[in-house]
């Protein structure tokens, strides 16, 4: 049954809306960046939709991946409780938001001859909007002290907010389960990174960083240290299953310290753009971009190591900018 | 009227409200009272359908419908997108229940408001002004307030007072909570004291006088021992 212009019209009204913030935030981002980023995002989601084409069967897990990342962002979007009380019939709104974001992936996957898959996406997408928001409320009733709390604290949000903790033993168990071909544990480290980096999109209120620093090269030293360990112990699992199957160790070695390069430049990201979450979000785009595009193509290395000298210095010059310019000056 | 009958809620192990009955009047000010922690947003989340494994039954006994169809509410604090002006959050809210925009002009008077400014570059005061006038554009049967006058200078802490008055003698129910005593025993028709997540008493406006000193002796019935003690 065809729905009235009257009917649709909240609809219509909730999609401008969203497109009128995202008009916004990529103004505030800038054309410069934008003009990198989204080439590169495009160029890097070809290049994995490509290499995934030659696995029919690994094309099966773009649904899924599209579905667990929307489910994530869902369930923290700030706003649900507004929209619950501001426009009560406001699921199906964002139910339309969820297909129309997953719809041009669908489309790479029809150009791939992946109709399944592509109906999948565009069919569970949908459905996360009926998930409910995380609540906060929860962790603070189990809350806990430790060295660890405190010094991870990028972890410990991130892992709670994307549900790393549930997703880590499913991806080893995959993994393991798949061993025999080196793309399982390579997968799973991607979608891995893609967890971890996730824990760094958000900057620490600025009296956090305030208290912790005491100059910006301590500061992004022990960061980096802390957030490549636990990385590092997280991520060993699947450099074990790369190095005992066909890849070999030095292939395992490679993946690893580039895995962890690639982390490291996510780390330098937040704080050489901080507190502005908008352009930290759009930079590390780009920095996995061109990171996972390296993977495939010898031109973009030497990029990848301007990017990462270019971050070291960023970073620590944003750093001390912030700590020593008073909160209204910023 | 909106009614709430004998309302449970639980957060885990622990107890949030027990057992609470209230009902809000068309016509009426009904202010709800407690400490931090009392209970009171989470009976208004659930009240408005935020919250939704709590037992007990919440209605609009004239509709029959779902208590946030003819509500509007405020909360403690208001949501804004960021990089969205006031004006363009005031016509979203309409939009999102098929309501046509109005000229705010007539009301923005009262509000001052800048409505071409980002919303979540406004004061405490004005951002609350600001989900006020969104509600008070709508036209709602029934209006919860929580905390309302939060922020507010004395100007507009009158105003608001002045318009809750107007609005109940044209017919709306108003649920109000607010820490500000003084303010809602002025306006109040009746209220309800909520303590630990029970309803210790309800009040009408001709008992509002021992209201302060009830208060005083259920929150602070130690201390008090204690002050005479010192003082």
């Amino acid at each position: 049954m065809a729905l009235a212009p009257s009917q649709l019209a909240p609809l219509v009204a909730y999609l401008r809306l969203r497109l009128r913030l995202l008009g916004r935030l990529l103004r505030e981002i800038g054309w410069l960046r934008l003009a990198l980023v989204g080439p590169m995002l495009l160029l890097g989601l070809l290049q994995a939709l490509a290499s995934l084409g030659k696995y029919p069967q690994g094309l099966w897990a773009v649904p899924l991946v599209v579905a667990w990342s929307l489910l994530g962002a869902h369930r923290r979007r700030s706003d649900l409780t507004f929209l619950a009380s501001a426009a009560p019939g406001f699921r199906p709104w964002l139910a339309a938001e969820y297909a129309l974001l997953a719809l041009p992936l669908a489309l790479g996957l029809m150009a791939l001859r992946a109709a399944g898959p592509a109906a999948l996406t565009v069919g569970l997408a949908p459905l996360v909007a009926w998930a409910p928001a995380a609540r906060p409320g929860q962790a603070t009733q189990h809350r806990w002290h430790s060295p660890f709390r405190s010094e991870a604290f990028e972890w410990v949000s991130g892992m709670r907010a994307t549900k790393g903790l549930l997703l880590w033993p499913v991806l080893v168990g995959l993994a393991t389960w798949q061993r025999a071909s080196p793309l399982a544990p390579v997968a799973a480290l991607l979608l891995w990174l893609l967890v971890v980096t996730a824990c760094y999109g958000e900057p620490e209120p600025l009296p956090l960083l305030a208290l912790a620093v005491r100059s910006p090269r301590q500061f992004l030293r022990r960061r980096l240290a802390l957030g490549l360990g636990y990385a590092a112990g997280s991520a060993l699992p699947f450099w074990v299953l790369l190095g005992l199957g066909q890849a070999g160790w030095g292939a395992a070695l490679a993946v690893a310290l580039f895995w962890l390069a690639l982390l490291g430049m996510v780390v330098l990201t937040k704080y050489a753009f901080y507190p502005n979450a908008s352009h930290i979000r759009s930079t590390r785009g780009l920095v996995l971009a061109v990171g996972l595009l390296g993977a495939w193509h010898p031109a973009y290395p030497p990029l990848m190591l301007v990017s990462a000298a270019g971050l070291v210095w960023q970073s620590q010059r944003r750093l001390r900018a912030v700590l020593t310019t008073s909160p209204d000056e910023k | 009227m909106l009614e709430l009958t004998n309302l449970h809620k639980a957060y885990g192990p622990h107890q949030v409200l027990r057992g609470v009955h209230l009902a809000v009047q068309p016509g009426t000010i009904h202010g709800l009272i407690g400490a931090n922690g009392a209970g009171k947003t989470t009976l208004i989340n659930c009240l408005y359908g935020l919250e939704n494994d709590f037992s007990g039954t919440v209605r609009d006994t004239a509709s029959g419908g779902l208590v946030r169809d003819t509500t509007g509410l405020v909360p403690y604090e208001p949501y804004f997108y960021p990089r969205l002006t006031g004006r363009e959050y005031v016509a979203f809210c309409l939009q999102a229940r098929r309501r046509p925009v109005p000229d705010l002009r007539g009301w923005n008077e009262l509000l001052e408001l800048p409505l071409d400014q980002y919303a979540t570059e406004y004061s405490a005061g004005m951002k609350k002004k600001l989900a006020l006038l969104a509600v008070l554009v709508q036209d709602f049967a029934y209006l919860i307030l929580d905390e309302p006058f939060n922020g507010l200078d004395l100007e507009a802490n009158l105003l608001l007072k002045e318009i809750l008055k107007r609005l109940r003698d044209r017919g709306t129910g108003i649920l109000l909570t607010s820490h500000i005593l003084g303010t809602l025993t002025e306006v109040a028709n009746e209220a309800t004291v909520l303590v630990g997540g029970l309803v210790q008493r309800h009040y009408q406006a001709a008992e509002f006088g021992t209201l302060e000193a009830d208060l005083l002796a259920a929150l602070h019935g130690e201390k008090l021992g204690q002050l005479r003690t010192l003082l």
